[in-house]
Parts: C-alpha cells; sequence; structure tokens
C-alpha cells in the first residue's frame, strides 16, 4: 500500500476547535470532492499543536506547510493552489508579530525551534481517534517489550535509570515511587493516572489525553506489569468533554484489539482502565484527596504516612502519577534509560511541558528540555514581552508557585533551581508578566482561587488563607496598613507549617515570593497608596495634563458619569481646559484611550 | 479478526498501518536531522516525482533509520531536470540528483541515508 499522496493535518484540539477547525474540515471534504481528488488526500485530525492563539492550524503533509488562522473560505484557495499546483499560500504561513517574517515550515518557527517534543511527540502526527495510527508509529511495542523480553524487575529498573521524575509537581523518582509498589506483597494493586489538572491556565494534560490517549494507557498498562495490578484508573475532570471523550474512544478501541482486557497479547497478563469524572476541585488533585473522590467519600486529602504506594485505593497499593509522566514512559522503554538520560539535565532529564501565558509574543503549549533557561523559553520561544514593554516576572507553579525576576531567569529549569528562588515546578503553568502587572494584586488573584479551593479540614488553611486575602484586599483597595507585611508573613508561615496537604502548604508562597521580590511594590500600596503598576483601580487616578489639553470636549463625551467638566481656562483656539472631579470618577477607564493628545494620564 | 493474540499480530498490523502515518513521521521535526527533498511542482510530477517520493518513503522506512526525513519541496523551476532530489545532511552541502526516478531513488537512499544513516 502506498501513502496517500497528501495528507492534510487539522488541529482538533480544544483551542481550534473553539475557533472554528470542524468548519474547516467540511470545506476540505467538499472542495476535494467538488476537484475530484478525494481519494488523493486523505484528511486526518490531531490534538492540539501547542499554538492554539493562531488556530485553526491546517499542515499539508509531505510539504510540512504550515498554515494558521485558516477559515473555511480559505480552504478552496489551499486546495486548488497548494494540493493541485503545488504553490504554497503565502498570506496564510505564520507571520511573526515583530520581524514580519512569514515561516513556511514548523521546524523554522522560533516557537518551535528550541522546543523538544517526547511527551508531546505524538501529538500532531497520530488522530487520536483512531488506534491504528497509534500502532502505525510502533505503538503498543513497548508494552509487548516488557511483557515477552524483560521481567517486572527489569522495566522498573529502566524506569529509575532514566531518571524520570513525577510531571505533577512534586518531582518523586517514578522508577522508585514503582519500585515500593512492587515491593509490597498483594494480590490487588492499582494504577491511578492523575489527569485532575487544576492549576488555572493549565492544558498540558488534556492536550495530551486530546492528542495521544493511547501513550497514557500505554504506560498505565506497563506500570501495572511492572507493579502486580490488574486495574487502572483515570481520574479526569468533567470539565474535559473533548479529552473525556478521546480517551473513552481509546480505551474502547485498545479493548477491541485486545490490548487492554484478559490475557493481552495472549499472555497471562490481564489489564483494564475505567475512567472516573472529577468534579473539578483543585484539592482533588491532591494524590490521598483523589483516593477518596474516587471511592465516592469526600475530597478530602489523607494524613500520609502511609503513602499510597504502600496503601492507596481501597487500603491497596496503588501507584498514582501524572498524564505528563506516563505519556514518556513508552519512549523511554523504547528507546532505552541511557537515551533519556541524554535529554535534559544530570538529575533533571528529559523534557517538561510548560503552558506559557501571559505577556507574551507567542503563547501556547511548549516542551522544553530540563535545563533550558527562562529567558530562552521567554525570548526565543515566547518571541518576547509584547508591545514591547518591560518584563518583570514569570510566575510557576501556579498558585502553589512563585515569581521569578531579574537576573534569576537566567536560572535553568530543575525543580531545584525552582525551589531555590522560592517558586515551584508545579504542573507547568507559566504565566509572564510585565511593568502593567501588579504583584500585590497577582498575590490576591492566587490567594483567592486557594482560598475558594480549600477543602476546610484544616483551621489554618481555611480560616489563614481567608484573612491572608483580606489584607491583600485592604492592600489594593489603598487601606493598607503599617504592620500588614509583617502580618502576613505571620500567617504564611503558619499556614505553611501547620497545614495537612500541599494546597495549605503551598498556598502562601505566590504572597511570601511577591513581597520577597517586590518589597518596594508593597509598600508603596500602604504607604502612598498609589499601585506602581497603574493596576490597582482603587488607586489609580485618571487626570488631565493642563498643558496637553486643547479642550476638544471628547473626554467629557465619553464620560458616562458626566464628571470631566470645564474651567474657566483657556486652551487652543479659545477652547476650555478639562478636569476630571476625582470624587465623581470611577475609574472605568473609558476617556484615557480617546483622547486626540494623549492628555489623559493615570497615576 | 483485529484481535491482538501476539507480538507478530502487533508487528504485522504495525507493518500494515505504517504506510498511512509514514509520512507525518519522517516529514516531521527534522530539526538536526538528515532532510531528503523531492521537488513535487508541476514538472516534478509529470517526470514522476510521486514515484520518486514513495520509493524514498519506503527505503527509508524499511531500513528503519529514525533520523532522516522526507519532504516534498515546491519546484526548483529547472523543469529539464525534475524531479530534484537533494540530500541535506546538518551543517553540510547538500548533495544534489538531478531527473530521479525510482531506482535512482532507491540507490541514493541505500548509498547516502542508510549507510550513513547515523549522521545526526
Ligand atoms: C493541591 C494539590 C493539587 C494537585 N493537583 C495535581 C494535578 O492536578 N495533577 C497531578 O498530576 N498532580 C497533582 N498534584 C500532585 C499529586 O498529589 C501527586 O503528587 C501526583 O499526581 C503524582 O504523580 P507524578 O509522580 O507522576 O507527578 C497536586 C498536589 C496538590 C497538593
Ligand atoms: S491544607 Fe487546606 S486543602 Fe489541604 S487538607 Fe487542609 S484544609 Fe484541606
Ligand atoms: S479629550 Fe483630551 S484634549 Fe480633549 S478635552 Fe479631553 S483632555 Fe482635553
Ligand atoms: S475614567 Fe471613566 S469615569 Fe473617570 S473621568 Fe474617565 S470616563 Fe469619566
Ligand atoms: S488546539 Fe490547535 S493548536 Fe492548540
Amino acid at each position: 500500500m502506498n501513502p496517500t499522496r497528501l495528507q492534510i493535518l487539522i488541529c482538533a484540539g480544544t483551542g481550534c476547535i473553539s475557533s472554528g477547525c470542524l468548519d474547516v474540515e467540511t470545506a476540505f471534504h467538499e472542495s476535494l470532492a467538488k476537484h475530484g481528488i478525494a481519494d488523493e488526500v486523505a484528511i486526518f485530525k490531531v490534538g492540539c499543536l501547542g499554538f492554539c492563539e493562531q488556530g485553526p492550524i491546517v499542515k499539508v503533509y509531505p510539504d510540512n506547510t504550515f498554515y494558521v488562522r485558516v477559515e473555511g473560505k480559505d480552504v478552496e484557495e489551499i486546495v486548488t493552489e497548494h494540493l493541485i499546483k503545488g504553490k504554497t499560500i503565502e498570506r496564510l504561513l505564520f507571520k511573526d508579530p515583530e520581524t514580519s517574517e512569514r515561516y513556511y515550515y514548523y521546524k523554522d518557527m522560533p516557537f518551535y525551534k528550541s522546543q523538544l517534543r517526547v511527551a508531546l511527540k505524538l501529538c500532531g502526527i497520530v488522530d487520536p481517534e483512531e488506534i491504528s495510527d497509534y500502532i502505525g508509529v510502533d505503538g503498543y511495542q513497548a508494552l509487548a517489550q516488557c511483557l515477552f523480553d524483560k521481567s517486572p524487575k527489569e522495566v522498573i529498573d529502566i524506569v529509575k535509570d532514566a531518571g524520570i521524575r513525577g510531571r505533577g509537581g512534586a518531582g518523586f523518582s517514578t522508577g522508585a515511587k514503582w519500585e515500593f509498589a512492587y515491593n509490597v506483597k498483594g494480590d490487588k494493586k492499582y494504577v491511578v493516572c492523575n489527569a485532575d489538572e487544576g492549576d488555572p491556565g493549565a492544558f498540558m494534560d488534556r492536550s495530551i489525553l486530546e492528542g495521544d490517549p493511547h501513550s497514557v494507557i500505554e504506560a498505565m498498562a506497563i506500570c501495572a506489569y511492572a507493579i502486580g495490578a490488574d486495574e487502572g484508573v483515570v481520574y479526569i475532570r468533567a470539565e474535559y468533554p473533548l479529552a473525556v471523550n478521546r480517551l473513552r474512544i481509546a480505551i474502547e478501541q485498545a479493548r477491541e484489539y485486545g490490548l487492554l482486557g484478559k490475557n493481552i497479547f495472549g499472555t497471562d497478563f490481564s489489564f483494564d482502565i475505567h475512567m472516573d469524572l472529577g468534579a473539578g476541585a483543585f484539592v482533588c488533585g491532591e494524590e490521598t484527596a483523589l483516593l477518596n473522590s474516587v471511592e465516592g467519600m469526600r475530597g478530602e486529602p489523607r494524613i500520609k504516612p502511609p503513602f499510597p504506594a504502600i496503601k492507596g485505593l481501597w487500603q491497596m497499593p496503588t501507584i498514582i502519577n501524572n498524564v505528563e509522566t506516563l505519556a514518556n514512559i513508552p519512549q523511554i522503554i523504547l528507546k532505552g534509560a541511557k537515551w533519556f538520560q541524554g535529554i535534559g539535565a544530570p538529575g533533571n532529564t528529559g523534557t517538561k511541558v510548560f503552558a506559557l501565558a501571559g505577556k507574551i509574543n507567542n503563547v501556547g503549549l511548549v516542551e522544553v528540555p530540563m535545563g533550558i533557561t527562562f529567558h530562552d523559553i521567554i525570548y526565543k520561544i515566547g518571541g518576547g514581552i509584547r508591545n514591547g514593554k518591560k518584563f518583570k516576572a514569570v510566575q510557576t507553579g501556579g498558585p502553589s508557585g512563585g515569581l521569578i525576576a531579574g537576573d534569576d531567569i537566567n536560572i535553568e529549569v530543575t525543580f531545584e533551581n525552582l525551589q531555590a528562588v522560592g517558586s515551584m515546578m508545579g504542573s507547568g503553568g507559566m504565566i509572564v508578566m510585565d511593568e502593567d502587572d501588579c504583584m500585590v494584586n497577582i498575590a490576591k488573584f492566587y490567594l483567592d482561587f486557594t482560598m475558594e479551593e480549600s477543602c476546610g479540614k484544616c483551621t489554618p488553611c481555611r480560616i489563614g488563607t481567608t484573612r491572608m486575602y483580606e489584607i491583600l484586599d485592604r492592600i489594593t483597595k489603598g487601606q493598607g496598613r503599617e504592620d500588614d507585611i509583617k502580618e502576613l508573613k505571620a500567617l504564611g508561615e503558619t499556614i505553611k507549617e501547620t497545614s495537612l496537604c500541599g494546597l495549605g502548604k503551598s498556598a502562601p508562597n505566590p504572597i511570601l515570593s511577591t513581597i520577597d521580590m517586590f518589597m518596594d511594590e508593597y509598600e508603596a500600596h500602604i504607604r502612598d497608596k498609589k499601585c506602581p503598576a497603574g493596576a490597582c483601580k482603587d488607586l489609580v487616578q485618571y487626570v488631565i495634563v493642563p498643558e496637553k489639553c486643547i479642550g476638544c470636549t471628547i473626554c467629557a463625551r465619553v464620560c458616562p458619569v458626566n464628571c470631566i467638566h470645564t474651567t474657566d481656562q483657556v486652551v487652543g483656539r479659545n477652547k476650555q481646559l478639562h478636569v476630571i472631579d476625582q470624587a465623581e470618577c470611577v475609574k472605568c477607564g473609558a476617556c484615557l484611550p480617546k483622547c486626540p493628545t494623549k492628555a489623559i494620564i493615570t497615576e | 479478526m483485529r484481535k491482538i493474540n501476539s507480538r507478530e499480530d502487533l508487528m504485522a498490523l504495525n507493518a500494515q498501518y505504517r504506510d498511512h502515518v509514514l509520512m507525518r513521521l519522517l516529514s516531521y521535526d527534522s530539526l538536526n536531522r538528515t532532510e531528503v527533498t523531492v521537488t513535487v511542482g508541476e514538472c516534478g510530477m509529470t517526470n514522476g516525482a510521486k514515484d520518486t517520493l514513495t520509493a524514498l518513503f519506503n527505503e527509508v522506512n524499511n531500513a528503519k533509520v529514525d533520523d532522516v526525513s522526507v519532504i516534498a519541496v515546491d519546484c526548483a523551476d529547472d523543469c529539464g531536470n525534475e524531479p530534484i532530489v537533494k540530500v541535506i545532511f546538518p551543517g553540510k552541502e547538500p548533495l544534489v540528483f538531478n531527473n530521479v526516478d525510482s531506482a535512482k531513488a532507491k540507490e541514493i537512499a541505500k548509498e547516502h541515508l542508510i549507510k550513513k544513516g547515523g549522521v545526526a
């Protein structure tokens, strides 16, 4: 069988679906049929390519052309010009916002150039709804290799040697964890995949499940063989309907092919997986709360030890691994521990997927080797700060993490380095902030999140986060007091020390980290009642610079509360100077962009 | 029956399904890999570029070399010589071959890609 002459890839991740890729697909089917080339061109859909902002994305193989923002109306041109005549359509190529350069190939684009795709390798190559694609790219061969050529102990040793550490946040050695469960005698053990992904802004696990669910299924089976389990659970949030659906299809297809179920490959190894839909509480991503939730109890953390590897689901030995951790496993088995050791940094092998967001030119999902610097992620892959603004800080580790600012962006990304500068790897959210972002406000945002998500089991976490939130809220409203910082620090330390689970233990991190690095901003809010970034609405004043005002009246006409008045002073050609009545101003900001002479400023 | 009952069953299905994904796998992420380009403009296609491409795909695939990409490119405006095959090793001068039919493509693959396929 010869490959079809051409293949059209349509990205059908959550991002591209919401920007309309399904219309593009329909248009392709219609147009190909119209031109009578439907059997020469194969169309396939893949999971997220990481560049959602530029979606819907279409690639043409084997040319490897990468088209962005493709709409239904562009399809006819792609078919007649590119597919039939072989001409690339320039206007649909990605254009770099800074340099205006257009890129023909994905590998030349700065966004992809410094990336290294291991966990995401097959996202964008295989159609997640066709197990045949996965089998065609050597899928399930790693499992076969384990079952036929390796003892469970040998499998564990490979994973241990590879040095892979959990991508769910804590960075614990995956191989060592598997060994704990392996060493416990028992007839019943479980493998659980943690697909809760509650960190706001994170979507790496969702993308893996949407784009390449079989890698995760295969990895769970490998883990089951290694530790002696026969049952698997994927705990996934119900708010991820596409991922849930693709995973369901993948599990069904794997069963149909005999890759899940009894006597896999005709051996005496049996393993099956079912899904458990979580309600989407952040704390349920914590492994012991997750177990409670699967058992039908309230999603509250348990006291550790015992660790789940010893006593987990239904008190049986249980391995809980994150989606991204698992997605690496089949390739580690196929290519060997040495290969994996060669990627990343010593002690921090392999890659990490980050959801790059914030004030940066290229936002999206990126996978980079460990040991890359933040500077390279932000400037090489991310294309630098949007609108030529100044970089201020980057937040990692989501609501449990902290900020990295100044020269610290030259540190190499490793679990230890991040901790040393007061942040953490977390699950991989990475939010870049510029000079317009107020650090007190950012701290408040994360605390608002953890306060809401605290399960309430421990008093310091429940009451403490609320107290901290109230203080921060006051500060951003210009009612800060001299001893607020001292109190925030004291509360933060207490919550960290006395909370039961990681949520409480890390909830104060964003606050402590911002106090540590941006003390001057806190002081400006508290002492001068000013927000240097101009972000805290209550502290901002809109004023008209008298020297610049030409009395055109535009601002007065857009003000919703009519608080811009004229004065007797004459400006311009017989016009009157305008002033803003601060007592009346509701700080809506409507006037500011309208002034033709930029006379209105915030301070 | 699709049910896989042995390792051999899996490998048979792998061989059967591989062709369909091969094109994507091979032209994917050519960074630091040896690239083989084939011109598939109008002249290239009338002179059998499709067979050239298929031959290259099959050779590279059968040898299971992992670091070679096969990519179709636009016409080189050199109609008399199409299809033109270029072998581009990372950081080296490319080798250029004119009027490559499927037999010549197989030779090129054997000589330059598979033997020296390890150049990464
Ligand atoms: C509050 C809280 C939320 C967490 N959320 C997640 C999550 O969404 N996904 C995840 O994989 N791990 C999460 N974790 C980490 C898990 O407890 C656990 O360490 C992880 O699933 C283990 O898998 P790994 O070793 O493959 O990283 C969370 C931890 C805490 C304390
Ligand atoms: S630290 Fe917070 S989230 Fe964790 S168990 Fe205690 S109250 Fe619940
Ligand atoms: S829009 Fe600007 S120039 Fe016109 S009246 Fe208002 S402040 Fe003055
Ligand atoms: S910020 Fe809004 S309310 Fe205040 S002066 Fe301008 S338009 Fe009026
Ligand atoms: S969904 Fe298409 S690039 Fe993310």
